[in-house]
């Protein structure tokens, strides 16, 4: 396409958007006044005004729906049904909920219980602690029956001089 | 009747000020000046009977638009009942912010978008629609061929004007339809179905300027055939 047939399609293209948007009633004042300057000293203009409008008013020529009560009954009972659907997963979801926070609260119930149970176990006295501590003790009672007194056998230990013998006994 | 969140009085910056925004005193307006608005606010809050109101004084004007637009009258109540669900699916998020058959006209222009793509990827649906009304298989070039003069003189009947202007709306692409049947039909300004189809205000006339210089160059030659019915020579 040519420049100059391009500036002339442009041109008419503006002219027609001008026509419509005239008849159309989308222009404003000024534009109003310009375009029924051209009209009065265009016949061109005139001509094509007229055809567009006439070409517009045969749309009128068009059938109108006649719409029976059966679409809006049907329209309306399909509706209907989507309400339903709508209040069933608003329900579901509901419960679905309520699961939800019973679990978790079933949860949280026993995690706590099992955690105060750790808890109380780590910090109440055991009754085999003594037991333990004095195990050294009872492995070699019949050792210290031997000796003559307590205060002996703690010099004996402060000494570590047994140390050696005892590991190779208990070994 | 419930008072709609968008309308609510809101207070201004300065202490004691009652003022509401700009939004908000939109929403009263449409809320005051629209019945249909006023409808969809009792449909929002649950009231059935509002919507089958909303229904009986919409589906005639919007089964009438969708059938131009998709050339089927039973497609054309298929997508009206999908626009009506959406409508009533959409309730509760609805805010006033235009008047009601902008909110309804947009649905259905996107409803009738998604449903054109659909079909245009069955190809075998699109056949001939109008053979069985005796036009030719295509039905343009008869029509041009009518307004030229090439066929034997006749007299054009109103069906066969009807037949024709619809022939003339279906060669136009479908946003140019859109534009057209909302202008037409709805009576909407440029302003307005550039809302509905979101496009600029400036993009619509651009559509409508060549929308309706294509039904010019279509139609005119039958209108001026049609003129002289009598006449027979070229």
């Amino acid at each position: 396409m040519t420049k100059e047939k391009k500036t002339r399609q442009q041109k008419l293209q503006a002219i027609h958007e001008e026509i419509v948007a005239y008849l159309d009633g989308e222009l404003d004042v000024e534009q109003i006044q310009r375009a029924e300057a051209r009209l009065t000293s265009h016949p061109d203009y005139q001509r094509r005004l007229q055809q567009m409008q006439r070409a517009w008013d045969l749309l009128d020529t068009l059938p109108h729906a006649q719409v029976d009560e059966s679409f809006s009954r049907s329209t309306i009972e399909m509706v209907a049904v989507s309400a339903d659907e709508e209040l069933q997963q608003v329900q579901m979801s509901a419960a679905s909920r309520t699961r939800r926070t019973w679990l978790s609260g079933a949860g949280f119930t026993l995690t706590s219980a099992a955690a105060g149970f750790a808890l109380a176990l780590g910090l109440a006295p055991r009754a085999n602690d003594g037991w333990l501590r004095d195990l050294p003790v009872i492995e070699n009672v019949d050792v210290y029956l031997h000796a003559d007194s307590v205060e002996f056998l703690q010099i004996l230990h402060e000494e570590a001089i047994f140390d050696d013998e005892e590991v190779t006994h208990a070994g | 009747m419930k008072r709609p969140s968008s309308a609510r009085v809101a207070y201004g910056d300065r202490g004691g000020d009652v003022s509401l925004s700009a939004s908000e005193s939109t929403a009263l307006e449409y809320e005051q000046r629209d019945p249909d608005v006023r409808l969809m606010l009792r449909v929002r809050d649950d009231d059935a009977a509002a919507f089958e109101q909303l229904v009986l004084r919409h589906q005639t004007r919007l089964i009438t638009i969708l059938e131009h637009l998709v050339g089927s009258r039973h497609q054309a109540e298929d997508l009206a009942q999908d626009v009506f669900l959406r409508v009533y699916r959409a309730r509760k998020r609805y805010l006033p912010e235009a008047k009601f058959s902008t909110w309804l006209y947009t649905i259905a222009n996107n409803v009738a978008r998604n449903s054109h793509r659909t079909l245009a990827r069955r190809p075998e649906v699109h056949l001939t629609s109008r053979d069985s009304r005796g036009l030719a298989q295509n039905p343009l070039e008869q029509l041009v061929a009518a307004a030229s003069g090439q066929l034997p003189t006749r007299q054009l009947d109103k069906f066969e004007t009807v037949e024709i202007v619809q022939l003339a709306v279906q060669s136009l692409n479908e946003r140019q339809r859109m534009a057209v049947l909302l202008a037409k039909f709805e009576g909407m300004s440029y302003a307005e179905i550039a809302n509905i189809m979101d496009l600029s205000p400036q993009a619509i006339k651009s559509l409508l300027s060549r929308a309706r210089n294509k039904l010019r160059e279509i139609l005119e030659p039958y209108l001026q055939h049609g003129e002289m019915p009598t006449d027979g020579s070229e």
